[in-house]
Parts: structure tokens; C-alpha cells; sequence
């Protein structure tokens, strides 16, 4: 089935490549996923034109299936035969770079580095040489 | 006005100021231990990629990332999620090792690639110590084992509630590759060991050079 429809896409292509590759997408046409478009050779559809849907349009910026990848899909991987590695079962509209999406944060750090008894007294410790220096100079002064 | 150089050299220094005076040389010279690593950087510096280009790479597993700014590095180490469906993170006893999230993009591939690095651990400094000290603009390098090392520009810094965690932010589909670096912030809660937030930095790819 997805063999026929790139067959009539490549056909179209051909037919009606002075038009633009963004028109040769026939009324008929309508693409599961952006994969499955750019396997056909289309690409940058615009909103109003045929094959244009709304969940090929992830950025809803009115033009779907962008070359950039904007709107799902690798339009570079077309043609090299690995057109199910990239498509979603799930449709194009739910993320699918990141196959699995954590849930919450990232646990990362127990807190032992935190500002705790240390410091304090490192500050104790310069404190007391600062005010046996400063003892030691009076002294000094007064002799 | 006579310095206290010229105090302790002039007036035969009593026995508890040769004291202080031993005791401060030795202050001195742990403080010049302590704060020697600063000065002389650990990771290998990075440099602008020499392939400028932000068309995505090819998948190709990531083996080790360095953040110039903030002179961290380390070797990456692949997580997953838990049973939980929370992100793994390297053991807290080895903070030094950061970890690439792997049900994602690989670093330079189109998409967000997430590397998560703790904060501290076991009572030393994390590999993403300083990560909140990481500014816009800053890079990111990130080798590859291709043999190309990714280069990315820092878009965006932000510290989050993990109970607010910007999950599509951070593992959403994106137009070009991406990357995100995870640690911990925010408030500490002492009795959990567990911090409130999460400091997260954005980062867009820009590039490639060879791997060193």
C-alpha cells in the first residue's frame, strides 16, 4: 500500500515537477506521517493545499511536513529504504525524538558539599589570626 | 607607619607569635593547595567547531562532554529510566560521572539529547558542580564515537521545581539538534538528602570538529 502511494507520488513528481514540490502532493493524497511524505518526495506542504493536515503541522505554523524536520520525520533519510525506523506508530502529533520521556526531575546530588559546619569554621579560625594580629601590633605600638 | 613585617623582623618575636606566624604559613600554603585546581584548568580546552553547520548528525553514541566555562569534563555513561519511569543518574558515590540519556537523541542528532551530572555526592563536588555558573553563549563539546565531536552554544540557563519539572521544554521534539544538561539546585532538604530543584542548561548545536 505505502509502496503505491510513493509510486503515484513519484509519478506526480514527474508529472507535475515544474509546478513545485510542494504542489505535486494530488488530491487524493493523504500522508499518515511526515515520514511517510517525504518518502514520497513531498515536502513543505502548505495549509490549503492537498495532503495539508493539521497533525502534520506540529509547529502549527501553517506549512506541514517542513524539510527542516520542523514538523517530525527526516526528510533526509527518504530514499534509503529505512522508512519504518523513523515513523511513529503513535501518529506525528505526540513527541517522539525522545522515545521514552522521564517523568519529574533528575535526582542528582545528596547535599553533602553544602555549606555546613566547615566554613564556619575556617571563618572562626581566620578571625581569631586577624585579632591575634591585630593584638600583636598594639602591643608592638605601645613599646 | 611601620608595616608588620617590620614588627616581627625588629622586635624579637615572642615565642606565640613565631607560633601564629607557623601556623598562618601552613594556612597559607593549604589555601594555595586548595584553590591550585582552578588555575590550572582539568579538561581539555574546546574550541569553535571547525564544520559550522546546524544540519543534524547522524546518530552515533556519545562518549565524553566538556562545559569550557565552568571547566567540567567527564566520560558519559548511558541511563535510562527506573521503575519509576524517572531518568536514571550515574551512582551518587562516583559524582564525577556524568550520564547521556539514551531513550533519546544522541548528542548532534536532531532532537533534544539529554546529559544528566550530580551536583555533589559522597562529599565531593559533582561533575556539574558549577553548572548554575554557566551563562548564554557559553560552549559545550560533546565527542562522539563517530570520531566527530558536537559543538553547542548555550541558549538558556533555568532552575525549576522538580515537582514542576519543564518536561516538554527539556525531552520535546525539536526543529534542530539539541542539547540539555540536568543537575540538581535549589533548596537542599537535609533530612532527604534531596534537593527542591533542578538547574537546567539549554544548548542548540552548531556544529562539528574532529575528535582530539
Amino acid at each position: 500500500m505505502k509502496h503505491t502511494i510513493a509510486a503515484v507520488a513519484a509519478t506526480a513528481v514527474l508529472v507535475l515537477a515544474p509546478l513545485g514540490v510542494a504542489g505535486t502532493a494530488s488530491a487524493q493524497t493523504r500522508y499518515d506521517n511526515c515520514q511517510e511524505a517525504f518518502d514520497a518526495g513531498v515536502s513543505n506542504i502548505q495549509r490549503g493545499e492537498p495532503g495539508y493536515r493539521l497533525p502534520l503541522d506540529r509547529d502549527r505554523d501553517g506549512v506541514a511536513c517542513e524539510a527542516d524536520g520542523a514538523d517530525g520525520g527526516s526528510p533526509s533519510a527518504s530514499g534509503s529504504g529505512s522508512q519504518d525506523e523513523t515513523v511513529s506508530s503513535s501518529g506525528s502529533t505526540r513527541p517522539d525524538q525522545v522515545t521514552v520521556v522521564p517523568e519529574g526531575g533528575a535526582e542528582t546530588g545528596d547535599g553533602s558539599t553544602e555549606t555546613g559546619a566547615a566554613p564556619l569554621v575556617a571563618g572562626g579560625l581566620l578571625a581569631a589570626f586577624a585579632g591575634a594580629f591585630v593584638v600583636r601590633r598594639s602591643q608592638a605600638g605601645r613599646r | 607607619m611601620r608595616s608588620l613585617v617590620d614588627d616581627l623582623v625588629r622586635t624579637p618575636p615572642p615565642r606565640s607569635t613565631i607560633a601564629l606566624a607557623a601556623v598562618a604559613a601552613v594556612l597559607l600554603a593549604l589555601a594555595a593547595f586548595v584553590s591550585a585546581p582552578s588555575s590550572v584548568p582539568r579538561c581539555t580546552p574546546i574550541g569553535p567547531p571547525t564544520h559550522l553547520d546546524r544540519t543534524p548528525l547522524p546518530s552515533s553514541d556519545p562518549i565524553g562532554i566538556t562545559v569550557g566555562s565552568i571547566d567540567a569534563c567527564s566520560s558519559l555513561l548511558a541511563v535510562g529510566v527506573d521503575a519509576q519511569k524517572r531518568i536514571e543518574v550515574p551512582s551518587v558515590h562516583t559524582p564525577e560521572q556524568a550520564g547521556w540519556y539514551r531513550l533519546g537523541p544522541t548528542p548532534g542528532e536532531l532532537g533534544p539529547a539529554v546529559v544528566v551530572g550530580h551536583v555533589n555526592g559522597d562529599g565531593r563536588d559533582g561533575v556539574f558542580a558549577d553548572l548554575d555558573d554557566v551563562e548564554r553563549g557559553d560552549r559545550i563539546a560533546v565527542s562522539r564515537r563517530d570520531g566527530r565531536t558536537a559543538s553547542f552554544t548555550v541558549t538558556d540557563v533555568v532552575q525549576a521545581d522538580k515537582d514542576a519539572f519543564p518536561t516538554t521544554a527539556v525531552y520535546g521534539d525539536t526543529r534542530d539538534a539539541q542539547l540539555r544538561l540536568i543537575t540538581c539546585g535549589g533548596a537542599l532538604d537535609r533530612s532527604a538528602h534531596r534537593y527542591d530543584d533542578n538547574v537546567i542548561v539549554f544548548a542548540s548545536y552548531d556544529g562539528w570538529s574532529r575528535n582530539p
